[in-house]
């Protein structure tokens, strides 16, 4: 196993080991955003990303996975309007990482896609709510490294410890 | 980079069955025969004085030096297929819609289409997940093949999808019900391709149902073969057909001998 390195902040509600040599940049956790990248590019180019979103739960949102999934449905028709080719794989309920020894549930997403530089990339996404905010994850790499990346995407995904913001 | 003619490539063309084997002929497949002329059924022409005419110079090249080829066919319950094939070359790919009037289009892209164009083609989309640590379910050897052989009629097919049913009823009840009411399509995907060591093969067989998806897979034995069934959601279809076509190596190497 590569050598590894804990992706944690105080403002960042979880927290997770991630390769050693992959570049994290934490300047976005202000609002909510934190983007981890590999340090090479893979197929055609393209640096594979995983981007953290967090936002603080409000008193009408519900934790359930159900509610989790129903908001993603709704999100699911705008993917389309913003993503080239957008082949949408599956959208249900899934495990999201540990809150102490429990599975967090939310909803997982797999979906394939076009960028902007005509790359073909796959596009894993996991969101769920816990520790009053909403987390979402987004694994996007080359579709042609799928053989690698989506277990290492479903792995982190997996790991992750929801540890709330301080 | 790629040499491509100056004139504007045009990347699609409508054919009709005996124009495609005149193609064939015309880039030097089949047996080489001149072709001094060819238009497709739109008037627009193809091949002069036994050449690709500039227009379509990509296109062309997308057949003639063709690096993979993989095959896609859906089957339904009642033996309706919808079949393509595609082809990848260090110029782009190609692939073939059938029409319904019996001719053929003939479409061109970059090599990065091959992903969506698959999806659509395997009809592959979102799907109820199955429970996670189901069972495969062992059935006979010949039954995705019984299940798309229409030859001898529907009987055959029938008693396959039957078969399979009962075989999987355990893992999922769901998709039991779907294959017994018909509502299940057989999808196969068959590739082969310039692996730069003798050529690969591949080959991916499923059934898509709306409750969700199968996918057989062969367990090599010591005696023979166990051959398997098993419920899977639709991306881990997508990423075993990923994986069993050429990857990032195969597609680099195609570039450098172009």
């Amino acid at each position: 196993m590569d050598a590894s390195q804990r992706l944690e902040h105080p403002q960042f509600a979880a927290a997770l080991e991630i390769p050693q040599r992959w570049e994290v940049d934490l300047s976005g956790i202000g609002d909510g955003l934190v983007i981890v990248g590999d340090d090479r590019p893979w197929s055609m180019g393209f640096v594979p990303t995983v981007v953290f979103t967090q936002a603080p739960l409000g008193q009408e949102h519900s934790t359930d996975p159900a509610a989790v999934l129903d908001s993603q449905r709704i999100v699911e028709s705008t993917l389309a309007e913003q993503l080239r080719d957008l082949r949408p794989l599956h959208l249900d309920v899934d495990t999201f990482g540990f809150l102490g020894e429990q599975q967090v549930h939310g909803v997982m997403r797999v979906a394939s896609y076009t960028t902007a530089e005509a790359v073909p990339v796959m596009m894993h996404q996991w969101v769920a709510r816990c520790v009053g905010v909403e987390l979402s994850m987004t694994v996007t790499y080359p579709t042609v490294d799928m053989p690698t990346w989506s277990e290492g995407g479903w792995s982190l995904a997996n790991t992750l410890e929801w540890t709330g913001v301080s | 980079m790629e040499q491509h003619s100056p004139k504007e490539q045009r990347s699609i063309a409508r054919l009709g069955a005996e124009q495609l084997d005149q193609l064939a002929a015309a880039l030097g497949w089949l047996e080489p025969v001149t072709v001094p002329e060819l238009r497709d059924l739109d008037g627009q022409l193809l091949v002069s004085d036994g050449r690709p005419a500039p227009e379509y110079d990509r296109l062309m090249r997308s057949f003639s030096e063709q690096r993979a080829v993989i095959l896609v066919q859906r089957v339904d319950s009642q033996g309706r297929e919808r079949n393509t094939t595609i082809r990848l070359s260090p110029h782009g790919m190609l692939w073939q819609e059938p029409q319904d009037d019996g001719s053929v289009l003939l479409r061109g892209a970059a090599g990065g289409t091959l992903y969506p164009v698959l999806i659509d083609w395997m009809g592959l989309g979102p799907r109820p997940a199955p429970a996670h640590g189901v069972v495969p379910a062992e059935v006979p050897k010949d039954l995705m093949v019984r299940a798309v052989d229409f030859s001898q009629g529907p009987d055959g097919p029938a008693a396959a999808r039957h078969q399979a049913a009962a075989a999987v009823r355990g893992q999922s009840p769901q998709i039991a019900d779907d294959l017994e009411a018909g509502q299940a399509d057989v999808v196969v995907l068959a590739a082969e391709w310039d692996d730069g060591a003798g050529g690969a093969q591949a080959r991916l067989m499923g059934v898509d149902t709306p409750a969700g998806m199968l996918v057989h897979s062969a367990e090599r034995r010591f005696l023979g073969e166990k051959h398997l069934l098993e419920p899977a959601p639709a991306w881990v279809v997508w990423h075993m057909t990923v994986a069993s076509l050429p990857g990032g190596e195969d597609i680099a190497r195609w570039g450098q001998h172009a």
